[in-house]
């Protein structure tokens, strides 16, 4: 117990400083109308367990290239590392039940891919945020 | 059942019959047994080969799939060629299976062509697997890949749901297939069960029957034929048609034959009792010790008892004048004191139930088996109280005359020497009377035989009531009488009692409405005077007697050669005659 309270502890002032030295954002096209999503909804669709939106579109995943920004997002919404997530989509290619999301270079890459695509949902670094696309709140 | 007829085959029969059971019963548990030996090889050489081989293909392909897995991941080329290796082992599983099954003509050939098509599908997934994990294990993008690399997986999914599927299949089929014998075997046990019941049932009836029919019945009848001949029968239908061929036949035959010839040889207890109680003599057994064991009916006829009243009681109850024997040392030595007993045709006295005596002609014997000492003894008498009145008469027929009942003439003699050899002893005198009727010839001739008998039977009645009882009246023949008078006290007696005499003629007799007059001429001599012995004595009264019928009859003599003085000349006055017959 003393244990799992200290780990609590720990998190509860690490996750500050993480989200102060660099954090994500959740962007999706502006043509999209959904302002807030929910953290589970986020993690399947990430995962390939969700893949269409409420309108009935299919969701195409744009994934930011290795780099703090996609390591924090990774921990945060998936809970994985980013090798695991990897691994993760390399058994769902393998078994055939998923496809890999793209994954695109940087920031701009992916802006430029959501701002294009509708039906594309993906992630920047908070600090390269623009209005090219919008921004969607985790509840 | 002819055949069989020692007891050794009777006993083999049952024996066999039994055996003939148990074998009937091992054919059909063997028989059963070989129906569930044919579906267990069935079971092993294909249900569970089916189902080992699916389960090992399915396993086999896993592990394959597995292998590809690793090496796509890790990018192990190392565990994609393990992968590889796998191909041939699991197409030659495939084979394997193709070829069970079509040895199995039962099973739907559409199974068959599915496991073909499962190959095909196999060699082709094969192909393509074995040439890009590799590929990929080599460190190639795998974005590149994407569409081969999405067929193969669902060709993969595929023919792994296919294999899931057989081996689930055969795996089912195989459980289904034991679950069917073992239901097979419980009904089997069951029939089994109800038929080795039955079996033993009619086994134990015809066993029962047989040994009934060929051992118990005929042992039965020949006990009862054994009890009856011991309670006396002596036919026995039951052994009539026992067979000599037979052991037990043989048996019952043999008793049949022994009664018969037990029957013609021996007597039985009923032919003994019969002769026993139906003969006319008496007859008694008694004990050692003269207690009476059994009398027969006409002993109780005899003596008046009931069979009770005697048997158990000594035999001097029935039999006067009983002695013991002359051994009265505390009877240890019974055979003499039973020889004492003995005797043949003696003369005995029986004593009835009312004290009579009954005279017997008495014979004891001893009652012995054999060689035993003896156990008793057997009386034997014969009621001779006929004879003993038939002697009795003859002897009165002897002594006495017939006709008038007085002593005969040699009776009288007898009489007259004792009566003179007591007086000669006492010192005394006695007196001798001969008598004869005057004219009895004439009354003889003129009134006829009867008539004279009746008169000398009166003329004996007369006689005897004159005379004293101490003295004789005899008929010494014919028309003579005599008379003794012993022990006489004085001659005067004499004269007294021949005038009584005289005087007692003077009535008639009467006979058949006729008087018969009469009357006698009387001698009188006397002891010791006129003679000193019977002969002289009867001569000389003779002699007087004739001198009374010479003086006219009617009238009494002394003998005259010493004639007492006394008496001359009184006596010999004639009376009148009188009339000898009136009509």
């Amino acid at each position: 117990m003393k244990l799992a309270k200290s780990f609590i502890v720990f998190f509860l002032l690490l996750l500050p400083v993480r989200m102060e030295a660099a954090d994500f954002v959740l962007v999706v096209n502006k043509k999209n109308p959904l302002e807030s999503m929910d953290r589970s909804d986020v993690k399947k669709i990430f995962l390939g367990k969700k893949t269409f939106w409420p309108d009935g579109q299919g969701i195409d995943v744009v994934l930011l290239a290795e780099g703090e920004v996609h390591q924090i997002f990774a921990y945060d919404i998936l809970n994985k590392s980013p090798r695991q997530l990897t691994l993760y989509w390399k058994q769902e290619l393998f078994s055939g039940t998923g496809v890999p999301p793209k994954q695109l270079p940087d920031n701009k890459s992916v802006k430029a891919a959501v701002a294009s695509n509708p039906q594309a949902i993906g992630y920047v670094d908070i600090l390269q945020f623009d209005e090219s696309v919008k921004k969607i709140k985790l509840d | 059942m002819r055949l069989i007829n020692t007891i050794r085959k009777k006993v083999w029969f049952c024996v066999n019959v039994a055996f003939l059971g148990f074998i009937v019963a091992t054919g059909f548990a063997l028989y059963s047994n070989y129906q569930q030996q044919i579906h267990l090889t069935h079971i092993r050489d294909f249900d569970f080969h089916l189902a080992m081989r699916s389960n090992e293909l399915l396993n086999l392909f896993v592990i394959q799939k597995n292998y590809y897995k690793e090496s796509f991941l890790f990018g192990s080329s190392d565990s994609a060629s393990r992968g590889n290796a796998l191909c041939e082992k699991i197409r030659t599983d495939i084979e394997a299976i193709i070829k069970i099954k079509r040895s199995l003509h039962r099973l739907p050939v559409d199974r068959v062509e599915s496991l073909g098509l499962l190959q095909k599908k196999y060699h082709e997934y094969v192909e393509q697997a074995t040439e890009l994990y590799p590929l990929l294990a080599q460190g190639n993008d795998p974005e590149d890949y994407i569409e081969a690399l999405q067929l193969l997986a669902a060709a993969q999914t595929e023919i792994q749901n296919d294999l899931e599927y057989f081996s689930g299949f055969y795996r089912q089929h195989f459980s289904n297939n034991v679950t069917t014998l073992m239901r097979m075997t419980n009904r089997n046990s069951a029939v089994l069960a109800v038929f080795f019941v039955l079996l033993l049932v009619t086994m134990s009836l015809v066993v029962n029957w047989a040994a009934k029919r060929t051992l118990i019945t005929p042992l039965t009848h020949i006990k009862e034929a054994v009890r009856a001949f011991g309670r006396g029968q002596r036919s026995f239908p039951a052994l009539e048609d026992m067979n000599d061929k037979d052991d037990i036949g043989e048996l019952g035959v043999a008793i049949r034959t022994m009664t018969k010839d037990l029957v013609n040889s021996t007597v039985s207890k009923a032919y003994v009792d019969s002769v026993f109680h139906n003969m006319n003599d008496s007859l008694i057994v008694t004990s050692n010790n003269f207690l009476i064991c059994s009398v027969n009916r006409a002993t109780l006829d005899l003596l008046g008892y009931k069979d009770d009243e005697l048997i158990g009681h000594h035999v001097n109850k029935v039999l006067s004048e009983f002695f013991c024997g002359g051994a009265e040392s505390e009877g240890d030595d019974i055979d003499a004191e039973l020889a004492f007993q003995l005797c043949s045709n003696a003369e005995k006295i029986f004593l009835t139930r009312d004290g009579y005596e009954i005279p017997m002609l008495l014979s004891v014997s001893l009652l012995n088996d054999g060689e035993n000492a003896a156990q008793g003894l057997v009386y034997v008498a014969k009621d001779i109280t006929e004879r003993k009145k038939a002697e009795q008469k003859l002897e009165q027929m002897a002594l006495y005359d017939f006709l008038t009942g007085l002593p005969n003439r040699m009776t009288f003699n007898d009489r007259l020497e004792q009566t003179l050899k007591q007086a000669h002893r006492k010192g005394q005198q006695a007196g001798l009377m001969f008598l004869d009727l005057d004219r009895f010839k004439e009354i003889n001739d003129t009134m006829g035989h009867d008539s004279g008998d009746a008169l000398l039977q009166n003329v004996a009645k007369w006689l005897s009531s004159c005379v004293r009882e101490s003295d004789t009246v005899a008929r010494l023949g014919g028309d003579e009488f005599a008379v003794i008078l012993a022990n006489l006290y004085e001659p005067q007696d004499v004269v007294n009692t021949a005038e009584r005499i005289l005087a007692a003629f003077v009535e008639p007799v009467i006979y058949e409405g006729k008087e018969i007059f009469s009357s006698l001429s009387i001698g009188i001599a006397l002891y010791p005077l006129d003679a000193r012995n019977s002969v002289d004595l009867l001569k000389n009264a003779d002699m007087a007697m004739y001198q009374a019928k010479q003086n006219g009859g009617n009238n009494y003599s002394f003998f005259s050669g010493k004639i007492n003085p006394r008496l001359t000349g009184s006596s010999n006055s004639p009376s009148e005659l009188s009339e000898v017959v009136k009509m």
